[in-house]
């Protein structure tokens, strides 16, 4: 095995122990792994940001020959404007020019709203009322393969959660019905909701694990061992020299 | 200290089923995930599909098993493979995937899967929806070059290629925003073209909406999907490993909440 592939194996297990130790109790290890973690996130971003989008998008369209032959004049005029736009939003954190950066503030709230609003109310209001609206199906197979149920149970939550929140009425009469009924509905949602966030974090929770089973194998000189025999060996020794003084 | 006990518990359970190679029951595909693995079987073979690595370390665990499975699965079925990133984060993780799973399957089958001609990876761009609304309109506005600083326009997968229109089925690995709402609101409606997504078990719930609307034609949700898909598949990969001990876990923790209303009272 290479020996890169060895040294990953044992910072990946550093850090993973050093991040679970706040399980045990909050310590330098966890501050320190903590703190690179920040800085590692950030600068690899930033390299991203740099290589995957300045250098292709900017730079290679304005100052490399072969790039700024490929393009127009006029585009090139507006790689500079949206430069300096992008700019512009740094002028925040100089006071007297910070109402600068409020132009490409609105530009892009602007522009992402003409983008969003109109996709947004086809694909997420109208597709889902227009399916709900749908007729429904009483035909043998719909009944048999439960298609039947499924848009009989669409429709009653639908009608029954909007009626639940819908302020602009006391909740009485058949308006209470309607309202128990979605509030089950909701509380079922929301058990979903937890049950599978749960899931999530024991995937998470298996991919972390999993690594440090895979790196406790001799071809990676038993990483997940090792450190984890210091780690516990320094949780002692931390904790039995601090023993005298919680006493005093 | 009871606290510190149920982690230790916890990570006990989860780690038996590594050491210890044992099932807990057989994994049924549920039909969401069969819509996946169906979608993918009925491209013509040679057509070249999208897919777009939307995830990032944090969602690998439950996300990348999914992504391995289905890129094996469209080698096999000879469907040519487009990939990028809305996610700055993905790169990484797309480029290791994809360069492990195609060796794997080169050498397994003995078949040769070349870079450019076979998949291609086009890298990251930013700007969400713009992106997307760009790729609408060409793939060469937006990717001039891939990853790797090759002329997009040069590769010979890209030859018929010209917008996301020319993709059969668009495939998203997406564990947030940008992700499958993201396409499903700026492209796969406005250009029928047919969608699947692997996601994350939390916002897997809030998707199932577009599975009744057929607006998502399958999902693979998190680790319990990934073993459903890679079963369909025929293959015995991460997901199929992290079943048995994801359902050791949440079994755990329901009877944790059993025992915890219980020793309340």
């Amino acid at each position: 095995m290479e020996f890169n592939m060895i040294l990953g194996a044992w910072v990946s297990v550093f850090f993973t122990l050093a991040i679970f130790s706040l399980l045990y109790k909050d310590s330098f290890i966890f501050k320190l792994a903590e703190n690179i973690y920040i800085g590692v996130s950030l600068g690899y971003v930033g390299s991203i940001a740099l290589y995957q989008a300045l250098k292709p998008l900017v730079w290679h369209k304005l100052f490399d020959s072969e790039g700024s032959k490929s393009i127009k004049g006029s585009e090139q005029i507006i790689i500079v404007l949206a430069c300096i736009g992008g700019l512009l939003l740094f002028a925040r954190f100089i006071p007297t020019l910070q109402w600068l950066s409020r132009w490409t503030m609105a530009f892009l709230i602007g522009y992402t709203a003409g983008i969003v609003i109109p996709s947004a109310i086809d694909s997420f209001l109208l597709a889902q009322v227009s399916k709900t609206i749908a007729p429904i199906s009483f035909s043998q197979e719909s009944i048999s393969s439960g298609a039947t149920f499924q848009q009989l149970l669409i429709l009653v939550g639908v009608i029954s959660v909007l009626l639940y929140f819908f302020f602009s009425s006391e909740q009485k009469g058949v308006l209470i019905g309607t309202s128990k009924i979605a509030l089950v509905l909701i509380i079922i949602y929301l058990g979903g909701l937890y049950g599978a966030t749960v899931m999530g974090r024991l995937s998470l929770l298996y991919g972390r694990i999993s690594d440090l089973v895979t790196f406790s194998g001799s071809s990676y000189f038993y990483a997940s061992f090792v450190l984890l025999v210091l780690f516990i060996l320094f949780f002692f020794i931390t904790s039995s020299k601090k023993q005298p003084e919680q006493h005093e | 200290m009871t606290r510190r006990f149920i982690f230790l518990l916890v990570a006990i359970v989860m780690i038996l089923p590594m050491y210890f190679q044992f099932s807990i029951g057989k994994v049924h595909a549920s039909p969401s995930t069969k819509g996946y693995y169906n979608a993918i079987e009925k491209i013509p073979e040679g057509s070249t599909v999208l897919v777009s690595f939307d995830f990032d370390p944090g969602s690998k665990p439950e996300i990348e098993p999914t992504a391995r499975a289905t890129i094996w699965h469209l080698l096999r079925r000879n469907v040519k493979i487009v990939c990028m990133s809305l996610w700055e984060t993905a790169p990484v993780l797309a480029v290791e995937i994809l360069g492990s799973v195609t060796k794997q399957f080169e050498k397994q089958t003995g078949k040769k899967i070349e870079y450019g001609k076979d998949w291609c990876y086009l890298g990251f761009r930013p700007g969400k929806y713009s992106v997307i609304v760009g790729l609408g309109e060409s793939i060469y506005t937006q990717y001039r070059t891939d990853f790797y600083g090759k002329k997009t326009d040069e590769l010979p997968i890209m030859k018929d290629i010209k917008s996301l229109k020319d993709f059969p089925l668009l495939i998203d690995f997406g564990a947030g925003n940008p992700g499958p709402e993201t396409w499903i609101q700026m492209a796969t409606d406005k250009f029928k073209i047919d969608f699947i997504c692997a996601t994350t078990a939390v916002v897997e719930p809030t998707y199932q909406q577009y599975i009744s609307t057929g607006q998502l034609k399958g999902m693979v949700g998190a680790m319990r999907g990934a073993g459903e898909y890679e079963q369909l598949v025929g293959i015995n990969d991460k997901g199929t490993a992290g079943v048995n001990a994801i359902s050791l876990g949440q079994l755990l923790i329901v009877v944790l909440i059993i025992l915890g209303n219980i020793l309340k009272k």
